[in-house]
C-alpha cells in the first residue's frame, strides 16, 4: 500500500494558442490521502479543470506526474491503465450533458459493471438498484431516459455511476454548480454521507468556497496555473494566509447584511492565462504587493506551524 | 409618497398548448420605489423570471397574461405583450445572465451599444456614443475608449457584464432588472458587479430588480426581497427582517438549504420536488414538503398576513421569537 | 435518506409519434402515397393487368382505353402493368442505395469526428475526393469500367451520395465526442468500439436518417435520369426512366408512352419528398433528439 493514494508532483500542462502558450497548470504538486478529501478552488483561467482532467487521463500533460495507489498514470498501460480507471469516478459538473441522453439511466449506470466485471441479468440489475438507492433515487429509476429527470435528479445518478465500481477516488468537477440551492444541498450531504460510510477519497473543484468548505479536509488555492495556498482547509478558512485567498474569502457575499460594505472589494481583474503578468501572477491586482513580486515568482512555503503553504513573498523572510 | 417604478398587481401568467393551459404565475403583487434595489429569490420554476417578462411584455405569443402592471405611473398593457413593449420602451433596461451572449459576436462593442441607446431613447449617434464612453468610465473598464472598438470575445466574462450594465444605465431607465448577473461570474468579479450595481442605482435614482437564487448576494445588494415559490410569493420583507426572522417556511427553509462560511454543520435539506408547472394545488403550494405543515395547509391557500414592513402567505409560520 | 419523486412516466413513445404524424398534414399526404406505392410494388402481380414484358406488336401505340388502363408502348406492353412493376425496382433503388450510402458515409464520419487529429482530417479529405466528381461523371466513368446495368448504375450512385452522409455524421460526431458522457465513458475506460456504438452512434445519427429520408425521392429521379440517358438500367429491366427514354421518338404523337411513366416519377418521388419532410418535423425540431 503506497503512502499517499494520489499524488500529484510538478504537474504542468501547457497549451500552445496562436496568441502565445497558455500556461494552464503550472508546476502544481498536491497529495491525497485515503479518505481524506482535497479541495481545488479558484476563479476562471486557474487551471482547475484543466488539473482533474489530468488526473482523469483525459489530458496528457506536458511534464510532471500522477501517481495513484503506487502506478504511474501516465506510463500506465494495458491491463494498469485499465485497473486505474476502475478505481477513480468522475462526476461533472453540467447534469445536463454528463449522462447519455439515449441510454436508459440503469443502463449508464451499469456499463461499467457490465464492461469491468461482467455482470449480467439480475445480478447487475439488483447492483444498479442497490446503487440508486444509495444515492437517494427509487430503484424504478433505472428505466427511465435523463431527461425526465431535474437537474439535482441527474447528478445523483452521475454520482451512482461514479460509485458504481467502488472507487477509492472520486473526481467532481464543480458538480454543485449548476444546481439550485436546495438541491445542492442535498447532493452536498449526499456526499458527505458517501466520504463518511465508504472512505471514498473526493478530488473537489469548485469556484465556490463556501461548499468546499462543507466537505473538504484540504484546500488548495489556485491563481493562473500556480497553487498560492494549500493546507489544512479548517486552518486556511480561519486565518488566509495569501493576499488572493484573502480576497476570495472576502468576496463571498455573507448573510448579513448589517456586514455590508465594511469589506475591501477586489482589485482589477483576472489577467488573460494567455499574457500572465512576470513574476507572481497575482502582483497585478495584490494589495500588498512589493518590488520583489514583480520580479520573482514565490514558491510555497510553509507558514509558522500551520500545515498550510503559501507562495508569497509576505511571508519569505529570504 | 413617491410613485413607484414599477407596480403590479395580481399578475398571471398562463401558457396555452395542445393539453391545455398551464398557470406558472398565480397572482403575484409587488412595489418597486425609485432608487430602491429589491430582491427576487427563487428556485428554477418559482416564477422569478417570468415576473418581470409579462411585466414588459417579452412573453411568447401562447402566453395569457392578466393584471395591473404600472410603470412610472403609466398603465403597461400586459395582456397584449406587443403593446406592453411599446408602453415600456425606454423605461425599463434589462441584464442577462450570459453577457457573452447578449451581445452579437459579429460587431463591435461601440456599434452594438450605441445602436441599442438610440433605438431605446431615440438621441442622436453622437450622443449615444459619448453615453457609451461615459458609461465605460463609470464602470471602470480599463481604457474605455479602446474597450469600445473590442469585439465581444476579446473581452472577458466580467468585462463584458460591466459592459452590459454600462449599456443598461446609458438608455437612462426608470427601472433597471437583473436577471442573475452575476451567477455565471467568478466570485470575485461578482463582488465588484454588485457593488457597482448598487452604486450606480443610487446615484442615478433607478429602481432595480434583482433577480437571484442566492440568498448571499440578496443579503448584499437587497433593501427589501420577495421570497417566490410555486409561482406565488411566499413572504416579503426588508432584507435584514427576512434574513434574520423568516417567517414563512420556505424561507426558512432556503436559508438553512445555503451555505455559510465557517459553519460545516449537515445542511437541513426539504425533501420531494418543487410542484410541476402548472400543477393543480388545492391548499398551499408548499404543504407538500413543508416539515410544519397542519391539516389547513393541504386545504385553503394560505391569505396575505402583515408582518411589521412585509407580509407573508403562511398558515402556520416560523414563530418569532420572544424579544 | 429520503427518496425522490420522480416523474410519471411519459406517454409512450408510440402514441406522442402518431399524435405528431396526425397533426402533420404534408406527411400524411406523403405517407399515404407512399403506402399506395409500397402496395403497389409488393402486389405487383395481384394488381397488374397483363404480363409487363410480354409484347404484341398487333397492340402498339394503343391509347388509354379499357383494354389497357394506360396504354400500351411502342413494343405493345401494357404500360399500367409496366408502372406497377416499376415500383418494385424504384423502390429497391432507393432502399439499397440510401442503405449503401449511409452504411459507408456514416462509420467514416463517426470515426473522424471521434478521433479528430490526423486520422480524422485525412478521413474527411477522403471524402472530399468524391464531393468533387460530377455527378455524372462517376455513374459514366464506372459503366464505362463495368458496364451498363442497374446494379452499377446503383453503385455509382452510392458512391456519389456518401460522402454527404460522412460531413453531416462528422460535424455531429466532432460535437458529441466533446460531451461530458463520451468523457466520461472514456475516463471509465470502455473500449472505443463500445463508445462508438453506444455513446456515439446513437447521438449523431438523427441528421443522417433525416437526410436520408429526403434522399429517397431524389435518388429515385437520379436513377431514372441515368436511365434516360442509357447508363444504368437496360431492357429488358423495368424502370420508368428507361420507359421514358424509350418513348423519345414517339411521345409527340402518342403522348401517354412518355406521359405514364412520367408521371409516375413524379408521383412517387413528390410522395416520398414529402414523407422526408414529415421525418425531418419528426426527428428534429426538439422531440427527442438532443
Amino acid at each position: 500500500m503506497s503512502e499517499h493514494l494520489l499524488s500529484v508532483k510538478d504537474l504542468c500542462k501547457e497549451f500552445p494558442t496562436p496568441a502565445g502558450v497558455v500556461h494552464a497548470v503550472d508546476h502544481v504538486s498536491f497529495d491525497i490521502d485515503r479518505g481524506h478529501s482535497v479541495a481545488v478552488v479558484g476563479e476562471s483561467g486557474c487551471g482547475k479543470t484543466t488539473l482533474a482532467l489530468s488526473v482523469l487521463q483525459l489530458i496528457s500533460p506536458t511534464s510532471g506526474s500522477v501517481v495513484f495507489d503506487g502506478i504511474d498514470t501516465f506510463a500506465a498501460k494495458g491491463r494498469d491503465l485499465q485497473t486505474l480507471r476502475q478505481k477513480i469516478g468522475v462526476v461533472f459538473q453540467d447534469p445536463h450533458s454528463s449522462l447519455n441522453p439515449r441510454m436508459r439511466v440503469g443502463d449508464s449506470i451499469g456499463e461499467p459493471l457490465r464492461v469491468h466485471r461482467g455482470l449480467r441479468g439480475r445480478e447487475l440489475k439488483d447492483r444498479v438498484a442497490q446503487l440508486l438507492e444509495d444515492v437517494g433515487m427509487p430503484p424504478s429509476a433505472a428505466e427511465r431516459f435523463p431527461h425526465q429527470f431535474s437537474g439535482g435528479q441527474r447528478q445523483r445518478i452521475a454520482i451512482a455511476r461514479a460509485l458504481a465500481l467502488e472507487p477509492e477516488l472520486i473526481v467532481l468537477d464543480e458538480p454543485t454548480s449548476a444546481l439550485d440551492v436546495s438541491v445542492q444541498a442535498q447532493v452536498l450531504n449526499l456526499l458527505a454521507d458517501l466520504k463518511r460510510d465508504k472512505g471514498i477519497s473526493y478530488l473537489f473543484i469548485s469556484h465556490s468556497l463556501a461548499t468546499v468548505e462543507y466537505l473538504a479536509d484540504t484546500l488548495i488555492v489556485m491563481y493562473l496555473g500556480r497553487i498560492v495556498e494549500g493546507g489544512n482547509a479548517d486552518e486556511i478558512f480561519a486565518d488566509p494566509q495569501h493576499p488572493y485567498t484573502q480576497m476570495l474569502v472576502g468576496s463571498v457575499p455573507q448573510l448579513d447584511p448589517a456586514k455590508r460594505g465594511k469589506r475591501e472589494l477586489p482589485k482589477g481583474d483576472i489577467p488573460s492565462p494567455i499574457n500572465r503578468p512576470n513574476g507572481c501572477p497575482f502582483s497585478t491586482r495584490c494589495p500588498k504587493v512589493m518590488d520583489r513580486c514583480r520580479a520573482e515568482a514565490p514558491t510555497p512555503i510553509k507558514i509558522g506551524d500551520k500545515e498550510v503553504w503559501a507562495a508569497c513573498f509576505l511571508h519569505d523572510k529570504g | 409618497m413617491t410613485t413607484p417604478v414599477l407596480s403590479v398587481r395580481d399578475l398571471r401568467v398562463g401558457f396555452k398548448s395542445r393539453q391545455g393551459i398551464t398557470q406558472v404565475l398565480h397572482g403575484v403583487s409587488m412595489d418597486i420605489a425609485p432608487g430602491e434595489i429589491v430582491g427576487m429569490v427563487g428556485e428554477s420554476g418559482s416564477g422569478k423570471s417570468t415576473t418581470p417578462a409579462a411585466a414588459l411584455g417579452l412573453m411568447p405569443r401562447n402566453a395569457i397574461v392578466s393584471g395591473e402592471v404600472q410603470m412610472a405611473g403609466l398603465p403597461v398593457n400586459v395582456a397584449r405583450p406587443k403593446d406592453a413593449r411599446t408602453d415600456t420602451r425606454g423605461k425599463a433596461s434589462v441584464i442577462f445572465q450570459q453577457p457573452m451572449r447578449a451581445f452579437s459576436p459579429y460587431d463591435r462593442l461601440e456599434r452594438q451599444i450605441t445602436d441599442a441607446i438610440i433605438a431605446q431613447t431615440g438621441v442622436s449617434k453622437k450622443d449615444a456614443k459619448e453615453r457609451a464612453l461615459h458609461g465605460f468610465e463609470r464602470l471602470k473598464l480599463p481604457d474605455p475608449a479602446l474597450a469600445l472598438t473590442k469585439y465581444p470575445h476579446q473581452m472577458s466574462g466580467g468585462q463584458l457584464q460591466r459592459a452590459m450594465i454600462a449599456l443598461a444605465f446609458a438608455c437612462e431607465p426608470k427601472l433597471l432588472i437583473c436577471d442573475e448577473p452575476t451567477t455565471a461570474l467568478d466570485v470575485t468579479v461578482q463582488a465588484q458587479v454588485i457593488h457597482m450595481i448598487r452604486q450606480m442605482a443610487e446615484e442615478d435614482n433607478v429602481g432595480v430588480l434583482f433577480i437571484t437564487h442566492d440568498l448571499g448576494v440578496v443579503a448584499e445588494i437587497c433593501d427589501r426581497v420577495y421570497v417566490m415559490y410555486a409561482g406565488r410569493i411566499a413572504e416579503e420583507n426588508s432584507v435584514g427582517e427576512l434574513l434574520g426572522k423568516p417567517r414563512h417556511r420556505y424561507s426558512r427553509a432556503l436559508l438553512n438549504s445555503t451555505p455559510v462560511m465557517g459553519e460545516k454543520a449537515r445542511f437541513q435539506t426539504i425533501p420531494g420536488n418543487a410542484p410541476a408547472a402548472g400543477a393543480h394545488i388545492e391548499g398551499c403550494a408548499f404543504a407538500d414538503r413543508c416539515a410544519a405543515a397542519t391539516t389547513v395547509c393541504s386545504l385553503h391557500p394560505p391569505s396575505k398576513t402583515e408582518n411589521n414592513s412585509g407580509h407573508f402567505a403562511c398558515h402556520n409560520p416560523e414563530p418569532v421569537e420572544a424579544a | 435518506m429520503a427518496t425522490q419523486d420522480i416523474t410519471p412516466s411519459e406517454p409512450s413513445r408510440l402514441a406522442t409519434i402518431w399524435s405528431r404524424v396526425a397533426g402533420n398534414k404534408t406527411f400524411f399526404v406523403g405517407l399515404v402515397l407512399f403506402v399506395v406505392i409500397l402496395f403497389a410494388a409488393l402486389f405487383a402481380p395481384l394488381i397488374s393487368t397483363h404480363d409487363p414484358l410480354k409484347i404484341d406488336f398487333g397492340a402498339k401505340l394503343v391509347a388509354p382505353g379499357s383494354e389497357h388502363w394506360f396504354g400500351t408502348d411502342e413494343l405493345g406492353r401494357d404500360l399500367y402493368s409496366r408502372v406497377v412493376y416499376g415500383t418494385r425496382t424504384s423502390l429497391m433503388i432507393g432502399v439499397v442505395v440510401t442503405l449503401l450510402a449511409v452504411a459507408i458515409g456514416a462509420p467514416i464520419g463517426l470515426i473522424a469526428g471521434y478521433e479528430g487529429g490526423r486520422l480524422g482530417f485525412w478521413l474527411m479529405r477522403f471524402t472530399d475526393v468524391f464531393i468533387a466528381f460530377p455527378p455524372l461523371l462517376l455513374p459514366i466513368a464506372i459503366t464505362a469500367a463495368l458496364g451498363q446495368g442497374l446494379y452499377e448504375a446503383m453503385l455509382a450512385l452510392s458512391i456519389s451520395a456518401f460522402p454527404w452522409y460522412s460531413r453531416i455524421v462528422y460535424s455531429e460526431a466532432q460535437r458529441v465526442s466533446k460531451s461530458l458522457y463520451v468523457q466520461s465513458a472514456r475516463a471509465s475506460g470502455f473500449s472505443h468500439f463500445r463508445i462508438l456504438t453506444k455513446h456515439m452512434l446513437p447521438n449523431c445519427w438523427t441528421p443522417a436518417i433525416t437526410q436520408a429520408s429526403m434522399d429517397f425521392g431524389y435518388t429515385i429521379l437520379a436513377a431514372a435520369s441515368l436511365s434516360f440517358i442509357g447508363i444504368g438500367a437496360k431492357e429488358p429491366d423495368i424502370e420508368w426512366g428507361l420507359m421514358v427514354a424509350t418513348s423519345r421518338t414517339k411521345f409527340l404523337d402518342y403522348w401517354w408512352v412518355a406521359m405514364v411513366p412520367g408521371l409516375a416519377i413524379l408521383v412517387t418521388v413528390f410522395a416520398l419528398n414529402l414523407l422526408g419532410d414529415g421525418v425531418r418535423d419528426l426527428l428534429d425540431p426538439k422531440g427527442d433528439s438532443k
